[in-house]
């Protein structure tokens, strides 16, 4: 289907063409919304949102040959996930006035010292919990900043925040996620144990 | 958060594995968002206006909001304050500063016909005056033929308005161009005659002295008003004064009189 075809049918609501649509960018859109929830069940009722209103803005472009849909997929469906983690206020509030709970020993000493992580052979399952577990704030800008590539000053945009609150949110999410790795591999090294 | 904290994420590496990610389509998913779709569709009404979406970021908004809650309030403070004068106050300044000058306004007073004037004669008047001319204050008619030197005795001239008096020379005295003793003699009056005045001042009467309606005036001082036993300014008590006084009336420069004794016949002089 080209895009002229694609814009049209979803003017007229086509569900083929939504259908088609869903099939293709499915597993790539929802990879990308499951980094941003907080569980999988939270990740499937933000992609349901997230992507009707892609669907929507889509439809009110220009017939466009031009157009890429995956990095405008891509984009929107952030956007969505982002918007919709913040109108949650219970949640989002309580995560931004969180501070990193860290050992106020000068060693970093949460593991045994002569165990190594390797991080480059680490699960994305691993990854995926423990980023479910940091605070929506952190996990945002984490995602946001790390994983997508954009800057602080975008990213403090995208958030309607001052860098400054990027800028702490991010360490924070560092600190904290490495933290998270670490407690997730000992508690499937302690799982598989059994 | 520790300042000896040791990230050892490699972040590139994160990356590259988190994007990379992907689920397996799942037809329940899509029947999960056809479902809500469908409810989407119930419940949501199309914009009719646009759908502006302005990424405005709260940094830019307050301080836009601030500055015009500024201005709004420095331009209310302006209108109550006038700093500047309009121009059309400063026009209207300008007219009332400048002074109206208006000239004075002469009041010309017609001459009554020949024939009205018959009227005014006097009970003394003989001769009937014929030629008309125009009053100034009061006409006058002369009565008898003055033995005025050098001027020939000449019917005077008629005048129109009513005599305000008669007065009559006690002495022989000099008749003025002006009312101010140090003017210009035109003539002599002798004691004994009565004059219909014309003009009376404070120190002098105006008297048509010949037949032709030559004025001149006569000093108080040496004349009493017909009807007044002493006259006004006959006395001699009051003569030291009256000279002096006559000598200032017509001086708009004040200055200081000689306070000498009254008795001598001269003139003050004018400084």
């Amino acid at each position: 289907m080209t895009i002229p075809e694609l814009i049209q049918g979803l003017h007229k609501n086509d569900m083929e063409v939504k259908k088609y649509l869903f099939e293709t960018y499915y597993g790539k859109l929802l990879a990308i919304v499951t980094r941003y929830s907080k569980s999988q069940a939270q990740a499937a009722e933000i992609f349901n949102v997230a992507f009707q209103n892609c669907l929507q803005k889509l439809s009110q472009q220009k017939n466009n040959q031009q157009l890429d849909i995956d990095s405008f997929l891509e984009k929107e469906i952030i956007k969505e996930s982002i918007s919709y983690i913040k109108n949650i206020r219970s949640e989002y509030y309580v995560a931004s006035t969180v501070y990193a709970t860290g050992k106020d020993n000068k060693n970093y000493d949460l593991f045994e010292p002569n165990e190594l992580i390797d991080y480059y052979t680490i699960d994305n399952e691993v990854l995926i919990r423990s980023l479910h577990q940091l605070v929506p704030s952190q996990r945002l800008i984490f995602n946001l900043h790390v994983i997508e590539g954009y800057s602080i000053e975008e990213s403090a945009q995208l958030l309607e925040a001052s860098e400054q609150t990027v800028k702490s949110n991010l360490e924070k999410a560092r600190f904290n996620l490495q933290k998270n790795i670490e407690k997730c591999l000992k508690q499937s090294k302690y799982e598989q144990s059994f | 958060m520790s300042s000896h904290f040791n990230y050892e994420i490699d972040e590139k590496n994160l990356r590259v594995k988190l994007k990379g990610m992907s689920y397996p389509y799942k037809e329940d998913a899509w029947k999960q968002f056809e479902a809500y779709s469908e409810t989407f569709k119930s419940s949501y009404k199309k914009p009719t206006l646009p759908n502006f979406n302005l990424n405005i970021n709260r940094n830019v908004i307050l301080p836009v909001v601030f500055g015009a809650v500024i201005i709004l309030f420095s331009m209310l403070l302006f209108n109550f304050v006038s700093i500047k004068n309009k121009p059309g106050e400063k026009a209207e300044k300008q007219k009332v500063a400048e002074p109206k000058i208006t000239p004075p306004e002469i009041k010309i007073v017609p001459v009554k016909k020949e024939e009205d004037k018959k009227e005014l004669i006097t009970q003394d008047t003989a001769t009937v005056i014929t030629t008309p001319t125009v009053a100034v204050v009061i006409p006058t008619v002369q009565t008898n033929t003055v033995a005025v030197v050098p001027v020939n005795t000449v019917a005077a001239t008629p005048t129109v308005a009513a005599p305000i008096g008669q007065w009559t020379t006690l002495e022989d005295g000099q008749i003025y161009e002006s009312p101010n003793i140090n003017s210009k003699v035109i003539g002599n009056a002798s004691g004994g005659r009565t004059f219909n005045i014309l003009e009376e001042t404070n120190y002098f009467i105006k008297i048509t002295y010949d037949k032709s309606g030559n004025t001149g005036y006569f000093r108080k001082a040496f004349a009493s008003k017909n009807g007044s036993s002493s006259g006004t300014v006959s006395n001699t008590g009051g003569r030291k004064k009256n000279r002096k006084a006559e000598a200032m009336e017509s001086i708009s420069v004040p200055a200081a009189l000689p306070t000498g004794s009254g008795s001598d016949e001269k003139e003050p002089e004018l400084r």
